[in-house]
């Protein structure tokens, strides 16, 4: 990643404790006004948990001087209390801290499968020729910066740009490039297209139709979405929409009225299963959770949505914001908790403030905070803002990120229901989840089971992008089947292409067929096609795809992500990524297919987390499925890279 | 503060001496380990009981005075029911457990970590881990014969971080097992110097912002020392004996004694090749040190070898 210290990665002499220097930098100290905002943000966490807010003050310290330097570092380690070598760790961890001065604009190019799909690649390219800079360098007059970035989390808007760490810019066509950098030059950032999903104050025809086709599945013709009926109304985010057209807050209303273990009880019964991509039901979840700890407990919201192919919560967040702060209070009294954290990925800056004005709004109603209602029942719902880690999503390493620290998943058992964040029962929940739990209560359990099949009930956000026609987040019960998502929902392949393959859930899960297509996506209706349904996350692969590409892009993607904490995932994907390199540069042999196999085998299942088995997936499916396509490498007869979209699809230069 | 909060005043005396509470009588677990039934009190894990039974389970980043932080994945078995493989060192024992502590799976994941960190890293000084490697199998050079040209290789040796007189730093040998980490920080010497920086392939053991030992928060106690695992870490006289290529283990006489200094009274292991002492440690399972000592125990010899 190109604002961490650069690494001559691949060079001869080169070793990972090596380390360009870092710019000392000025003197520096927050400003007394930052200073405040710091503090004051900081007072959501206990006093002895200070160390929680450093992913904050880093932010704090990068808007007010531009990057992290080292006085930057020891500065920060001050204000928290802890020595600077252990907010050193922290930020060399993140990718959103820039380590070294940056250009007034920094062109954040996501470069994960789906915009790369579209041509991310090209993009870099075409903005390299035309700043005449590479990838991590700043260009002459100090005005642009190129980054490459893993998944932003907005796929079916790709390939997507992300400014200064904030601002986007959706379907950056390659050509297209020249043109943005002239006009921001001269406009700034209004030159940006911004996110499609803020539509307030915006004529209808910048982002009607961009995303969500209403399609009724053939299994449920009669079906009315829930979830997003109002996401693409003007004012739909808003309080006062909400409880007039989303029965909003009367959820909580209810489960007040009934106690904690009968809330359980219903979220049970309703068969909700949670949506972040393990499919483990809510309610056993929450009954898990310790409730004689003398500790406080916690409601943890899993928003760190990075999963490539997912762009689900972002959604909703951005969308139905009120649905989600209603089922955190839901999950936080039924559980016997005070709080809930919602930890919301670096790279939704934007969604910070919108949240936050949803936690206020509430408040003033009176459903946050002391006494809601009347009932006795105290509940605070928090922010929490992640740095840039894939890794985050991970139950565990999200609330070691919580806690203030590297995002590096912890041994289970113990699970979160007994020690979770700073060590006290928690449940982590992913957004969707929670905001189907104000429908559970609203609508009754029954309604919800017998919405999808047998214990898939519920209505399901499923985004769907590559290279389809209507790439988009789609919400159906989960009776409809992958086909229609992909064919009816999504417009099918593009025109003149065919279907090759299909990643139902993400890139961590095996490829499916295309005459595997007609079953019911659902969790277990995957499971027993041989994939997993995952984040719902279905990314179609046409005729121009190249699997071996695929692969070496999605290696790419691990090998950056790794945490680093053990041995197997963080040499094992390096050492994929490296035969898979060189596979791509014409160098490798036949023996390096053995080897690219027997290393993704040997990953698999033998790390601390489940990361090691989604970084050897992508390998082990293409091998499986497509390999014939790694002999042709191998034997120098692969198709022209001419041909595949992924390589060249627009001429730049 | 108030004043009286700080003034020291002595507790008011007990009207009676409180009983000792009686010993918390331990619940215990029956489980079988390589088909041989054990009984584990609750809460041990499946290290202890492997121990227990005379088992030998290979352990890298495991220490008995550390928090294990579940890195290395050498010590890992098979439970039988579970999906992935179990680090030994971590996992709590349950009852009815069935557990293998040596399978064909076992035996090749613990080749396989050992392959990928003999991949990168020099391996030479590590205490044990070439009868490990031999005993699995392990041939890290499979990896470079593929790749061809040492340049594929990732990680190489680097010059050696010497930037004081006490001890040197050889991050080519680093496995990154977080002991030093550990021992630095909430397991024993809470000095915090060192942390791990970068993430994936890119981590590394460093100080606060890469300083030499001198700028950062180091006080050189050597506890990191002490629980390096590949020698990465290394005294400053043992360093230049094996430079010399006179560092002779199996000649050193090793005595316990007591460290002169204060008054504490840690037990210092003395190692002494040629009437000389070249190493001072101090047993891990001594009560009152469990391992560790402070700069003047373990470097303050030389008026010794005067």
């Amino acid at each position: 990643m190109s604002f961490h210290p650069t690494m001559p990665y691949g060079t001869e002499g080169w070793h990972r404790s090596m380390r360009a220097t870092l710019p000392e930098g000025p003197e520096f100290t927050f400003s007394a006004e930052t200073r405040a905002t710091f503090e004051e943000f900081a007072a959501h966490y206990a006093p002895e948990h200070r160390k929680s807010a450093v992913l904050h003050a880093l932010y704090l310290a990068q808007e007010q001087q531009g990057y992290i330097s080292n006085n930057v570092t020891r500065h920060v380690a001050e204000v928290i209390g802890c020595t600077t070598a252990d907010v050193e760790d922290v930020v060399s961890y993140y990718v959103m801290f820039h380590r070294n001065p940056v250009g007034k604009y920094v062109l954040q190019v996501c470069t994960t499968l789906s915009c790369a799909l579209a041509g991310a690649e090209r993009v870099v390219e075409a903005l390299e020729h035309k700043l005449g800079i590479k990838a991590g360098e700043t260009d002459p007059t100090g005005m642009f910066t190129i980054q490459q970035m893993e998944c932003l989390g907005a796929c079916d808007r790709a390939p997507v740009v992300m400014v200064n760490n904030d601002h986007w810019h959706e379907h950056l066509a390659p050509e297209a490039c020249g043109a943005l950098v002239d006009q921001m030059t001269t406009e700034g950032l209004k030159a940006l297209s911004g996110c499609h999903l803020a539509i307030e104050g915006r004529p209808e025809s910048e982002w009607k139709g961009k995303t969500t086709t209403p399609v009724k599945p053939k299994a449920v013709p009669d079906y009315e979405a829930v979830l997003t009926k109002f996401a693409f109304t003007p004012g739909g985010a808003e309080f006062d929409h909400y409880v007039k057209n989303q029965a909003g807050y009367e959820g909580l209303k209810k489960a007040l009225a009934m106690t904690p273990d009968a809330v359980i009880e219903d979220v049970k019964k309703s068969g909700l299963r949670g949506r972040g991509g393990a499919g483990f039901p809510t309610g056993l979840k929450w009954q898990f959770v310790d409730k004689k700890s003398p500790k406080p407990k916690f409601i943890v919201c899993n928003a760190d949505e990075s999963e490539p192919g997912t762009f689900k919560d972002h959604l909703l967040m951005e969308r139905n914001p009120h649905l989600l702060v209603e089922g955190c209070l839901i999950g936080c009294y039924a559980i016997g908790s005070k709080a809930a954290y919602i930890y919301i990925r670096g790279e939704f800056y934007h969604l910070f403030p919108a949240m936050q004005k949803a936690i206020d709004d509430a408040r003033k109603a009176g459903f946050v905070g002391k006494n809601i209602l009347g009932s006795g029942f105290d509940c605070e719902v928090y922010l929490h803002r992640g740095a840039g880690a894939y890794e985050a999503g991970e139950e565990t390493a999200l609330l070691e990120s919580l806690e203030g620290k590297r995002a590096q998943p912890r041994f289970k058992p113990p699970f979160p229901a007994i020690e979770g964040a700073w060590g006290c029962p928690t449940a982590v929940n992913n957004v969707e989840t929670l905001c189907n739990v104000p429908l559970v209560m609203t609508r009754g359990a029954e309604w919800f089971a017998a919405l999808g099949p047998e214990k898939n009930g519920g209505p399901k956000m499923f985004c769907v992008s590559g290279a389809v026609k209507r790439p988009g987040v789609f919400e159906a019960p989960m009776k409809v089947t992958l086909k229609e998502l992909i064919y009816d929902y999504a417009g099918g392949p593009l025109d003149g292409h065919t279907l090759k393959a299909v990643i139902p859930g993400g890139s961590s899960v095996p490829i499916l067929l295309p005459d595997q297509l007609d079953i019911p996506a659902s969790f277990d209706d995957v499971q027993r096609a041989g994939s997993l349904l995952g984040s719902a996350a279905i990314i179609a692969l046409d005729d121009t795809t190249d699997m071996v590409w695929l692969a070496d892009n999605l290696l790419h993607f691990y090998r950056h992500e790794s945490c680093g904490k053990c041995t197997p995932c963080r040499e094992g994907t390096d050492w994929l990524y490296r035969i898979l390199h060189r596979m791509m540069n014409g160098q490798a042999t036949e023996k390096d297919i053995a080897l690219l196999g027997s290393v993704a085998n040997q990953i698999n299942g033998k790390t601390l987390c489940a990361f090691g088995d989604a970084a050897a997936t992508p390998v082990l499916t293409t091998l499986k499925l497509f390999k014939p396509e790694y002999e042709a490498y191998v034997t120098g007869t692969q198709p022209k890279p001419a041909a595949y979209r992924g390589k060249t699809t627009v001429e730049t230069h | 503060m108030r004043p009286d909060e700080i003034s020291f005043r002595l507790p008011p005396p007990a009207a009676a001496i409180p009983a000792r509470p009686p010993e918390p009588v331990p619940t215990m677990v029956p489980l079988t380990i390589d088909g041989r039934a054990v009984e584990m009190p609750a809460g041990s894990t499946l290290l202890d009981a492997c121990k227990t039974l005379d088992i030998t389970v290979p352990t890298l980043c495991y220490l008995e005075t550390l928090t294990p932080v579940n890195a290395c994945r050498v010590c890992v078995v098979e439970v039988e029911g579970a999906r992935v493989l179990a680090p030994a060192c971590s996992r709590q024992v349950e009852s009815g457990m069935v557990v293998k502590t040596r399978s064909p799976r076992v035996d090749l994941s613990r080749k396989v970590v050992l392959e990928l960190l003999g991949s990168s890293v020099d391996l030479s000084t590590a205490p044990g881990l070439a009868e490990m490697m031999v005993e699995y199998g392990a041939r890290p050079e499979r990896f470079q014969e593929s790749l061809g040209s040492a340049s594929s290789v990732s990680s190489v040796a680097q010059p050696v971080k010497i930037d004081n007189d006490l001890y040197v730093r050889d991050y080519g040998k680093c496995v990154l097992c977080y002991k030093c980490v550990e021992a630095c920080g909430t397991d024993a010497q809470h000095t915090f110097a060192i942390a791990v920086a970068g993430r994936g392939f890119h981590a590394h053991i460093s100080t606060e912002l890469d300083v030499p030992l001198p700028d950062s928060a180091c006080v050189y106690c050597g506890n990191c020392i002490a629980v390096c695992p590949t020698g990465a870490l290394m005294a400053t006289p043992e360093f230049e004996l094996r430079q010399a290529g006179a560092w002779r283990p199996e000649t050193q006489a090793v005595t316990d004694t007591i460290c002169p200094y204060c008054g504490v009274g840690c037990t210092l292991t003395v190692h002494v090749q040629d009437q000389q002492i070249v190493k001072v440690t101090s047993p891990f399972d001594n009560d009152v040190t469990r391992g560790n000592l402070c700069v003047k125990g373990r470097f303050g010899f030389e008026y010794v070898n005067k």
